[in-house]
C-alpha cells in the first residue's frame, strides 16, 4: 500500500534512467578502446525499455528490456603505429558517437528529473490531502 | 458530531489502492476508460454504483484499525532503514530508492499523526459531554 501515489512507477523509471545513464557514462568512457575481450573494438551498447506489470491494479512501471550493442561499424583509422593496427595500418575504432551520447545523456536526465517532479508533486497531494483533517 | 465521525474513520480503515477504487463507486479498472468516463463517470453514462468494499470494513473492529496503521508505519519505516543501509554500505547506488522509501515513511507518519489527533479530538468532546 502506497500513500504516494504511483511511487513504484516513479521509482522503477528512476532505475532505469539510471541505467541508461550508465550506459551512457559507458558508452564515453570507451570511445576509443580498441581492444575488448571479445576482440575487436569496443561497440557502443543501447539499452531499450520495456513496460512491465508492476501491481496488482495493472499499473505498468518501466524496466530495461535488454542491453544490446550497436552493431555498425565503427570508422578505420590509418594509424600504423598504434598496436591494434591490422596488416594494413588501419585501426578499427569504437561506433561511439559523442555528439549522440551527449544528447542520450541529457535526455536521461531530464527524464530522471521529470521522474522526481511526478514523486515530488504526488507527496505534495499527499500532505495537503493529511492537511484535511486539521 | 464526533460520535459519526468515529465511525466514519473505521470504514476508512483498509485504504488500500483497491479499496479506494472500491469506494470511488464500483467503476471498471480505470485502464479500461477513456479520460472523460473516469472524470465524470455519471455524465458518461456508466453505471455508479455503491462501493462493495465498505460494508466488510464497516464492520472491522476499531481499536485494530489504529494497530494496522500503527504496524503498517512500522514496515514501511523498516523498509526504509533497510533503504538507507544498503546505500550506505555501498551494497546499491540506487539513491532515489533509499529517498522514496524515507519519504514514504514520513508520509505514512504523518498519516498516522493525524489519525492520534481526530482520536484525541473526539475523546475529549464525548469526555466534555454533559452527564
Amino acid at each position: 500500500m502506497n500513500f504516494i501515489t504511483g511511487i513504484n512507477l516513479s521509482a522503477s523509471a528512476l532505475d532505469a534512467e539510471k541505467a541508461r545513464l550508465e550506459i551512457v557514462s559507458q558508452n564515453v568512457a570507451n570511445a576509443q578502446t580498441t581492444r575488448t575481450p571479445e576482440g575487436g573494438a569496443y561497440q557502443r551498447q543501447t539499452v531499450a525499455f520495456e513496460s512491465f506489470l508492476a501491481g496488482a491494479d495493472a499499473s505498468q512501471g518501466v524496466r530495461v528490456a535488454r542491453v544490446a550493442p550497436d552493431t555498425a561499424p565503427g570508422p578505420r583509422v590509418h594509424n600504423p603505429g598504434h598496436p591494434d593496427a591490422d596488416a594494413n595500418g588501419m585501426v578499427a575504432m569504437p561506433n561511439v558517437n559523442l555528439a549522440f551520447e551527449m544528447v542520450d545523456l541529457i535526455s536521461a536526465s531530464r527524464a530522471y528529473e521529470a521522474n522526481l517532479a511526478v514523486v515530488r508533486h504526488a507527496r505534495q497531494m499527499a500532505a495537503k490531502a493529511l492537511s484535511i483533517g486539521k | 458530531m464526533m460520535i459519526p465521525s468515529v465511525s466514519a474513520l473505521a470504514g476508512m480503515a483498509p485504504m488500500t489502492a483497491d479499496a479506494l477504487q472500491v469506494v470511488g463507486g464500483g467503476l471498471p479498472p480505470a485502464a479500461t476508460l477513456s479520460a472523460r468516463e473516469v472524470e465524470f463517470p455519471r455524465a458518461a453514462g456508466l453505471a455508479v454504483t455503491p462501493s462493495v468494499g465498505v460494508a466488510p470494513a464497516a464492520t472491522a473492529p476499531f481499536d485494530h484499525v489504529l494497530g494496522r496503521l500503527v504496524s503498517e508505519v512500522d514496515a514501511k519505516l523498516q523498509t526504509a532503514e533497510v533503504e538507507k543501509k544498503k546505500v550506505m554500505l555501498g551494497e546499491s547506488d540506487n539513491l532515489h530508492q533509499a529517498m522514496l522509501a524515507v519519504g514514504e515513511a514520513g508520509t505514512a507518519f504523518s498519516f498516522l499523526v493525524e489519525v492520534r489527533n481526530k482520536l484525541v479530538e473526539s475523546y475529549q468532546e464525548i469526555m466534555r459531554m454533559q452527564v
